[in-house]
């Protein structure tokens, strides 16, 4: 397939399929809904497949797409199998005009205590502060911008007593850890050396990889044999019934 | 072949960074499982472009890509079934409530 594109239209394919696979993985990370956080990855894994087309991996490609659109199925199942608001319609609704900034007080140290009025944490004993205000729509920004009252955006002004928030109090040290990580990959990549690309001989994939597989590489083909049925077996001894 | 490898391993550096945020920030079971499946996207990604770009004679590249893939499957059915035994016994998948292993 790649030797029949232009540059040109390389590089769109390229920019496009690249920036659904990194917005997708960004909004499956932001938005307050599971369900969607699951097609957004599910969209973003597609994309990777598109970039595996790119790189002439064709077999590999319809792989990816067919196992990651079956399996971010699952999750999106098991998400509203599990969790307390997946649609995060309940974190979406904008509180109530007349309920203040400083309407709530939350400790500082257990985020799920919350009071009508100040006084003193029945935990610690530690003197409630005003909970930080909520804006309108229960947006990621708001996460971002108060990466510490994170586990507060779960809960709703009017004290709902359900713990629905999907980042805890770490968020921001999370941001700076996959932050660090991104810059550190990207730095090495930018200073390194790299090879100018090889020709593609003109093979096709399907039929060498499946020669190579019971050949060669009969160990990796068995070895991910045995890695399925155990996970066959281990998935349903854990999800059996005692 | 315009497209050069670094442009390749810069998406999956950038991919493999909100994996990795993912993991450390989310509350909920099932989206930290879905943050290791985009590190292991990350990961394939730059194996299959080292593949294309180094050796594309050779399919050792694919085929370890295509390891990578089952392991991530059966990590998704293993990573479930433990999420569903979890909510069985815990009634909730926030990964912070369940510090402790004990049943």
């Amino acid at each position: 397939m790649n030797g029949t594109l232009s540059p040109p239209v390389e590089w769109l394919l390229f920019v496009v399929l690249s920036t659904v696979a990194i917005g997708g993985t960004f909004r499956m990370l932001r938005t307050m809904s599971m369900v969607r956080s699951g097609f957004s990855l599910m969209a973003s894994f597609c994309a990777i497949g598109g970039l595996f087309l790119l790189l002439s991996a064709d077999l590999l490609a319809s792989m990816q797409i067919m196992m990651y659109v079956a399996g971010m199925l699952v999750m999106v199942l098991f998400m509203v199998m599990v969790s307390p608001d997946p649609g995060g319609s309940m974190m979406g609704i904008a509180p109530p005009e007349e309920t203040g900034p400083a309407d709530e007080y939350v400790c500082p140290m257990h985020p799920d205590v919350r009071s009508r009025e100040p006084g003193q944490c029945p935990k610690c004993g530690m003197a409630l502060q005003p909970a930080p205000e909520h804006h309108a729509h229960g947006s990621a920004s708001h996460v971002k911008d108060h990466g510490q009252s994170a586990v507060q955006h779960g809960h709703m002004s009017s004290g709902m007593e359900m713990d629905m928030a999907m980042t805890h109090e770490f968020t921001r040290i999370a941001a700076v850890t996959g932050f660090i990580v991104a810059l550190g990959l990207l730095g090495a990549i930018a200073f390194a050396p790299w090879p100018a690309p090889a020709p593609i001989p003109a093979l096709d994939s399907a039929r060498t990889i499946g020669t190579e597989l019971l050949g060669r590489y009969m160990i990796a083909f068995e070895g991910a044999a045995v890695l399925i049925l155990l996970g066959m077996v281990g998935a349903v001894i854990f999800a059996r019934r005692a | 072949m315009s497209v050069p490898l670094q442009a390749y391993l810069a998406v999956a550096a950038i991919l493999f960074g909100l994996g990795v945020y993912g993991v450390l920030s989310q509350r909920g079971a099932v989206m930290v499982l879905m943050s290791t499946e985009v590190i292991l996207n990350a990961a394939m990604l730059n194996t299959v472009a080292f593949w294309r770009y180094r050796n594309p004679a050779d399919f050792a590249g694919q085929i370890f890509a295509l390891v990578i893939l089952t392991i991530a499957a059966v990590e998704m059915a293993v990573g479930l079934a433990v999420i569903v035994l979890v909510y069985r016994n815990r009634s909730t998948q926030m990964v912070d409530r369940v510090a402790s292993l004990r049943g």
